[in-house]
């Protein structure tokens, strides 16, 4: 049997929430650019690393657009709208997983396959993460998101 | 419009992956963004083994710059696991 990249799997398990490609290394590559934005065009390494390789939205000349190779001439995008959110401070969780909270720690534990994603403000958390089959599980204490179409709610 | 930009240029951009020499081996690899979760630190683990009773701990604090600081522990099993190590990620800003 093959063996899996972490990546992948974590890919696997978290894409199913709708939420987009779940990226293991979120972190954008050095000097090529900051931060994921829309109209981004590129690829994702076998690393689970996102790789920009230039911006739609941005003329095809532009500086940033040639990091790693000169694109072809192409119309800009210009997005009519952007539907922008912040997260609340809430906890997402697959089907199959529970919690109990116990004294300031939080517990999830479950059989089967499971995904849980953490969206929390606390000062400070302590998650104890039990398991008895593949899982992956994703902690995130604050973040915002924007889309160009309404985001799917998890299913 | 980002549906029909696709439609209308992936096989473009497909091939000019190809003569860059981007590891870009099918057209379906390649993504255009058309949405995005910023987020200021993150904590990621991943199970890659069906070992029974596998296990990991992880205790967060924020921290004053925005950012996050982890800590494992508790590791049973084969966990791979990551953080963004105390540097704040990016600043929560979409453009």
């Amino acid at each position: 049997m093959p063996v899996e990249q972490p990546s992948d799997i974590y890919r696997e398990q978290l894409t199913s929430l709708y939420h987009g490609l779940a990226l293991w290394d979120p972190n954008p590559v050095e000097n090529v650019f900051t931060q994921v934005s829309i109209g981004d065009v590129g690829y994702i390494s076998s690393e689970g690393i996102f790789i920009r390789m230039f911006n739609v939205t941005l003329p095809w000349d532009d500086p940033s657009n040639r990091r790693l190779a000169q694109p072809e001439p192409y119309g800009h995008l210009t997005p009519a709208s952007i539907i922008r959110g912040n997260f609340s401070q809430v906890d997402y969780y697959s089907r199959n997983v529970s919690r109990e909270e116990n004294f300031g720690n939080i517990h999830a534990a479950t059989h089967q396959q499971w995904v849980l994603v953490i969206l929390s403000q606390t000062l400070r958390s302590t998650y104890d993460i039990f398991s008895q089959n593949r899982r992956c599980h994703l902690y995130m204490p604050g973040s915002r998101r924007a889309s160009v179409s309404p985001l799917r709610r998890f299913s | 419009m980002f549906r029909e930009r696709i439609r209308d240029n992936v096989d473009n951009w497909f091939n000019w992956s190809r003569n860059a020499d981007l590891p870009v081996d099918r057209m379906d690899d390649l993504i255009l963004v058309t949405g995005c979760t910023l987020v200021t630190s993150y904590a990621s683990a991943v199970l890659d083994d069906y070992v029974a009773d596998a296990q990991i701990s992880l205790v967060s604090t924020l921290l004053k710059n925005e950012g996050a600081s982890f800590a494992w522990g508790k590791i049973r099993g084969t966990i791979e696991y990551h953080d963004s190590q105390l540097k704040p990620l990016c600043l929560l800003r979409l453009h």
